[in-house]
């Protein structure tokens, strides 16, 4: 009985009474390993030569029957290098029959037809017996089962000298064999390795195979003979198993371990000199491909002296412990080492090439006589209708509004959902966008649903690649329309499409194979879409694993070209690489994907709860929600795929890791890939190797949490990953970009369409953005950077504090937008239009990085950032938040920030407030001034300014705006207290943001400048309020001060400053117990020699102008050139 | 002063210089003038307005470059239309209320909101357009002002509690780019009157 039968139906040629191959290969297609490479490159090579090859799965009991057929086989398949012979057939005629492997006959093939073939080989991949003469397989049955089907005789074909001395000892009749080596292929070509110069500054030995106990030497000392622990020698081995721990435990320092299918074999070889191979004594290699591999890669092999039957003078045999010896002698003589290299690979050139094989084939039957493709008509016929003309107000209702809108391509569903993979689609309008096409999105909102739409797609809006078209609001006319199985099917059921028309329509299958009827069901489809948009019905996959299963049924269905996505462009490697090195200290964080639905539990899996937890050193990001809620206390961050782009995400991460659940997430495949090409390191579930091949890790979701740390803790191991990862993209370069226009083609029908160059503007602005505020403190932080920053930074200002004009004054441009406070409307919705006013000025200044500065970036701020590839968001984060706030939702907002700055304060050390637990996650300046000391003017010059007499002492009232406390009772105190005492001027600040002119004291000059700092050197003392800049700028330009707080509980914690300056002897502390003897104190700061020792303790006090590394930091974020001022 | 507080201030004074005894001289000095009279020492400086508003040169030249003309542009104006359908902004996106102003608090729900083009006035001309304005308002009680400036100074409105809308013009001198501008302008406009709800503009500007 033929396993996979619904599989082999649906996939293979139509059944019929009689079919003519020139070759009919039999074997079961799940062999793991070395028998699938085989007869995979058999059957390419066998295309290659013209031959017609039909392939018959025999399901042997070597394996349960729901394992799946090797995807190498399966990629040849898809390559139409042989097809699948369906149950179905009668009788199947050809020149030669192919037995590979005789495990696979063991037991009596059952197969419903009859073969009829003139030759018939069994090709020995499995040698008889092991080493000490054990069987492993009865040979004489094998050969029975095959004869049997084959009608003719068998005749045995030993892979090579190997292979037939073992069959000739085992083998107690006499048999047909053929009287030269059934050689394996080897494309040397593929593995070719530039070997001009060593990998290293010592000799690297290296060696991959399958991890089991019969690849490695017997004992201990044969195994470090072969791979030394020395510090002289790297050790390389791909493919490490339970034997090297038993023999040798924990591996020595000086050698690189690797799982097997962890990197590439070709990017493995290209890192090492020497391929070192010994096996367990009882073991019989018939071939080894792994040897030839590398030999073909021209690293010089060392091997035991049995393998000389296989590989002549190509290699050099000896002992393990002679290994050594030779390594550093040709390490030494590269020329010699250059020969040697040259030497494998001719042997494996000359002995082991696609040529050599098809010469045997030809030998064997002659030419090919069935011409490949005899069966590709009628598919084609099947398949593609005449293109119907764009259907204009079809027989369907009309639209409300009859706008008629033309576009080139739409994107169609549900675009909030979490379940498509839109960040995909928004890569693909990306990259067509190269192709000046009009792209149109049609959104099909669910019935009831709180989300917004998918960041990736807003993204793409943003850039002007792709625009939101309402179907009622205008009849839209596409050449192409772009969907999933899962939309369309959605459409039926709820809402058919009236005013959309298409001159052909894009089928995406996603996840559709699991069930049996596919097919037919994808027919329905077919003339549904005919029905609904009056165009052809094109059917195609994302996944290469889906693409090749609906390929194998191109007769029956239209198939467009493969919709791969193989080349993402990202810039979130540079941001990150940035970031981590501005601030090397931050926590390492892991991307981790996982499904929606799991959160609510509405499908646990059994791998949901194996996913992994934060450790002391990973901290885990959800894209998406987490298999289970995390316990109290696990520090996690979630981010919805509505709220921020892949890229955004991707940039903020070290490591991505994709749980098996996360199949049904719609972004994590893209994501997956994404991420590789940004140079980060991924974890995938295995059944994930098919879609991706070599590159990411493949591992159980229980080993996550150890590779992880392997990654920390081997800074060695993670650049290998990165290596490995770029090495196997640059490969599918070439690849990917044809994919991209075969896209384009599909869509517009365009032969050749050719890509432009699109035009970028270099000029990315830096847009400062500072929130309210009750006095200037973050405007004026935002100006100390600004001011600071290189040439091409070109600043540009957006205030929602209405001391705008200090902006002008040092020559920025500045918008303002009015704060909710102002207004009476609700925050929610003021942050809704803050969000589309940031995107018109985003688009208007052309802006690449917003530098925030606030307590908590507002959520329009961040939509409007995160759903922007190309915008970056610094946050400047002051510390000294009142610790009997609650700032949680504050905090929370660091996710959307790239970097944050933390401009730290005089009293920092007596930081009690919630930002201070999360000093991991800042980059820690010194306190930002505007001014630097050079810049405050003499006494002199301050009072010439001010119009005062410099002969005369004055005392700076700064009390704050009186915007959020009342502030003129205060200050009437004060003003009273000093003129009792008699002796010093007062002069009242007068805030640019006050709500109400101070005019209450006509005696008393009222001072109204910016920054006042300038003109501290007039004034003899200060009694003033202790907001950031204030006593920052006061402790450190050294002016004696009675400090008194603003002890609004919205404030920061001003008590906590003006105590620590208190405790610190540079300045007096007005707190609640002294407020009733101001006068007092004002008085006693009249004491000269007081102030004096108040300059003193500010001195010592005193910190230098954080505001030019905030700079030096903005500009780098900003990615601009030149060095800051 | 008791005893207790006494002791308090010395305490914290005292920390301030190791000179505690003279220091405890000036306060007993400074607590028996309790009935010290006020003098006014400020005369001279009756009225006084000190302004010292220095123009900073940048520390480093910026060449701004004016606006452009929106690139995309298109979410702005699908979610002023219809975020309902296309939901890019997470929220309904409903009108914003502005305050009516300190004067005419209680007309708050009055039913019409009008917008008013100040652009091109100076400082002078503003503060008569907007005390006008309030007259209007305090006289028919049935709209609420949200002003359009073009000019930085912004006590007319922050004094009287008004909801204005600053929209930078005349950036750059050059043709071209003044036409940029003026689009960039047009869409300002254009979203402002969506957010407020505002029936009409009134255009006052020079």
């Amino acid at each position: 009985m033929i396993e996979n039968s619904l599989y082999l139906e649906e996939v293979s040629i139509p059944g019929g009474p009689e079919r003519q191959f020139d070759v009919l290969v039999f074997s079961d297609l799940r062999f793991p390993g070395g028998t699938s490479t085989s007869v995979s490159g058999a059957l390419r090579c066998l295309k290659r030569g013209g031959y017609d090859v039909g392939l018959i799965h025999v399901a042997s009991s070597v394996f349960s029957t729901n394992r799946p057929f090797h995807p190498e086989i399966v990629a040849t398949i898809g390559e139409g290098c042989a097809r699948l012979v369906p149950p179905s057939s009668q009788l199947l005629v050809s020149q030669l029959a192919l037995f590979q492997n005789p495990l696979a006959f063991r037991t009596p093939l059952n197969i419903p037809f009859r073969v009829k073939a003139e030759k018939a080989l069994l090709v020995l991949n499995q040698p008889v017996t092991n080493a000490v003469g054990e069987p492993y397989y009865d040979l004489e049955t094998a050969i029975d089962h095959c004869q049997r089907v084959a009608h003719t005789d068998v005749t045995v074909a030993p892979i090579s000298g190997i292979s037939r001395d073992n069959f000739q000892k085992s083998s107690p009749r006499e048999r047909n064999i053929l009287t030269e080596d059934w050689t394996e292929i080897i494309d040397a070509s593929a593995f070719t390795v530039d070997r001009r110069r060593f990998c290293g500054d010592f000799p690297v030995i290296g060696r991959h195979s399958r991890p089991g106990d019969e690849k490695w030497p017997g004992t201990a000392d044969e195994m470090l003979a072969a791979y030394p622990a020395r510090a002289d020698v790297r050790v390389r081995i791909l493919g490490v198993g339970p034997k090297v721990k038993e023999l040798v435990g924990t591996p020595p320092s000086n050698w690189d371990v690797f799982h097997f299918g962890d990197l590439d074999v070709r990017y493995f070889l290209s890192t090492i000199d020497f391929w070192v191979y010994f096996h367990d004594p009882t073991w019989v290699e018939s071939f080894g491909r792994a040897i030839a591999e590398a030999m073909a890669s021209g690293a010089v092999t060392l091997l035991p002296k049995h393998f000389e039957r296989n590989f002549s003078n190509g290699a050099i045999y000896c002992e393990p412990a002679e290994v050594l010896d030779v390594v550093d002698h040709l390490y030494r003589h590269p020329k010699e080492f250059r020969n040697w290299s040259e030497r494998a690979r001719t042997v494996i050139e000359n002995d082991y090439s696609g040529d050599r094989y098809l010469e045997r084939v030809h030998r064997l039957i002659g030419p090919p006589k069935n011409r490949v493709g005899d069966f590709d008509s009628t598919d084609d016929a099947a398949s593609v209708d005449d293109k119907r003309p764009i259907a204009i107000g079809g027989a369907t209702s009309q639209a409300p509004n009859t706008k008629q809108r033309y576009l080139d391509v739409v994107y169609m569903g549900d675009f909030c959902s979490g379940e498509e993979d839109w960040p995909r689609a928004a890569e693909e309008i990306g990259q067509l966008r190269r192709y000046r096409l009009k792209i149109g999105l049609v959104h099909l909102p669910a019935a009831s649903t709180t989300r917004t739409v998918n960041a990736d797609l807003l993204a793409q809006v943003h850039d002007g690649a792709a625009e939101p078209v309402n179907p009622m609001r205008s009849v839209i006319n596409a050449k192409s329309v772009v969907l999933t199985v899962s939309t369309l099917e959605k459409i039926l059921a709820e809402r058919p499409i009236h005013h959309v028309f298409a001159d052909q329509v894009v089928v995406l299958c996603d996840g559709l194979f699991g069930t049996e009827s596919w097919p037919s069901f994808l027919h329905w489809l077919q003339q549904q879409v005919a029905e609904m948009f009056g165009g052809r019905c094109l059917f195609s996959a994302v996944r290469p694993s889906q693409y090749r299963v609906l390929q194998s049924a191109n007769s029956v269905l239209p198939i467009g070209p493969p919709w791969v996505i193989s080349a993402f462009k990202s810039g979130s490697e540079t941001l990150r690489r940035t970031v981590r090195s501005i601030a090397p200290d931050l926590p390492w964080r892991v991307g981790m994907f996982s499904h929606p639905d799991e959160s609510a539990g509405q499908s646990s899996t059994a791998t949901g709860t194996d996913f992994i937890v934060p450790d002391d050193v990973w901290q885990a990001w959800w894209y998406g929600c987490p298999p289970t809620p995390p316990e109290q206390g696990e520090e996690m961050v979630f981010i919805d795929s509505t709220e921020m782009t892949v890229e955004r995400f991707l940039a903020k991460v070290d490591a991505v890791a994709v749980l098996p659940s996360a199949c049904r997430n719609g972004a994590s495949y893209s994501a997956a890939w994404k991420a590789l090409h940004s140079g980060l390191p991924v974890i995938l579930p295995e059944s994930w190797r098919e879609d991706f091949g070599p590159g990411p890790l493949y591992r159980q979701p229980t080993e996550y949490r150890d590779t992880l740390r392997q990654l920390t803790d081997r800074p060695g191991f993670g650049r290998e990953i990165l290596n490995h990862a770029a090495f196997q993209l640059e490969r599918t370069g070439a690849s990917a970009s044809d994919n991209h226009r075969k896209t384009a083609e599909a869509l517009t029908a365009q032969v050749e369409p050719k890509p432009v160059r699109l035009r970028h503007s270099r000029r990315r602005r830096v847009l400062f953005m500072s929130s309210n505020g009750v006095g200037v403190g973050h405007l004026s932080r935002l100006i100390a950077i600004a001011r600071r920053l290189p040439d091409p930074a070109d600043p540009v200002f957006l205030s929602l504090s209405q001391a705008l004009p200090i902006v002008r004054q040092f020559g920025f441009h500045g918008e303002f937008l009015p704060y909710h406070l102002s207004t009476l409307s609700d925050y929610e919705d003021w942050n809704g239009w803050l969000q589309l006013t940031l995107e018109q000025i985003f688009d208007a200044y052309s802006v690449g990085t917003v530098v925030f500065d606030g307590n908590m970036p507002y959520s329009g701020l961040c939509r409007a950032v995160s759903t922007r590839n190309n915008c970056r968001l610094v946050w400047v984060r002051r510390g000294m938040w009142r610790p009997d706030q609650d700032n949680t939702t504050h905090l929370s907002r660091s996710r959307f920030a790239d970097l944050i700055i933390e401009p730290e304060d005089i009293a920092s050390e007596w930081d009690t407030g919630e930002a201070a637990s999360q000093r991991h996650e800042v980059v820690v300046v010194d306190p930002i001034r505007v001014l630097d000391a050079d810049e405050i003017l003499t006494r002199k010059e301050s009072c010439r300014h001010l119009g005062l007499n410099q002969r005369k002492r004055y005392a700076l009232i700064q009390l704050g705006a009186g915007n959020n406390y009342s502030n003129v009772d205060l200050i009437d105190r004060v003003v009273s207290s000093l003129g009792e005492i008699g002796k010093v001027q007062p002069v009242i600040a007068e805030w640019l943001t006050a709500e109400a002119p101070l005019d209450l004291w006509p005696e008393v000059p009222r001072l109204r400048c910016y920054p006042i700092s300038r003109y501290y050197r007039a004034f003899d003392f200060t009694i003033s309020a202790v907001g950031y800049n204030s006593f920052n700028e006061i402790i450190s330009f050294g002016l004696p001060s009675v400090l008194v707080p603003n002890l609004n509980q919205m404030m920061d914690d001003q008590s906590a400053r003006a105590s620590y300056a208190d405790s610190h002897q540079a300045a007096i502390h007005l707190d609640s117990d002294l407020r009733p003897m101001l006068r007092e104190v004002i008085a006693a700061i009249h004491d000269d020699e007081l102030r004096r020792n108040m300059i003193k303790g500010s001195r010592k006090l005193a910190r230098p102008n954080g505001a030019q590394d905030a700079a030096s930091i903005v500009a780098r974020v900003a990615g601009i050139a030149g060095d800051p001022k | 002063m008791n005893g207790n507080d006494e002791q308090n201030l010395n305490r914290r004074i005292a920390k301030l210089t190791a000179q505690n005894d003279r220091l405890r001289e000036v306060i007993e000095s400074l607590a028996g003038r309790s009935t010290l009279q006020r003098r006014s020492t400020f005369a001279s400086q009756q009225g006084t307005h000190l302004n010292a508003f220095e123009e900073f040169a940048p520390l480093q030249e910026h060449r701004l470059k004016p606006p452009q003309p929106t690139v995309g542009g298109s979410l702005a104006g699908t979610a002023i239309q219809d975020n309902k359908w296309f939901p890019a902004i997470g929220t309904e996106l409903g009108p914003l209320e502005p305050s009516p102003g300190w004067r005419c608090l209680t007309a708050h729900d009055a039913p019409i909101r009008l917008g008013f083009d100040l652009t091109g006035m100076d400082a002078t001309q503003v503060e008569k357009a907007v005390v006008e304005v309030e007259r209007r308002q305090l006289q028919e009680r049935d709209f609420i002002p949200v002003f359009i400036i073009d000019m930085c100074e912004f006590e007319a409105f922050r004094f009287r509690g008004y909801v204005f809308e600053y929209v930078p013009l005349n950036i750059s001198q050059a043709p071209r780019t003044r036409r940029a501008e003026r689009r960039y302008f047009k869409h300002r406009l254009e979203l402002i009157k969506a957010k407020w709800n505002l029936r009409d503009i009134i255009d006052l500007s020079d």
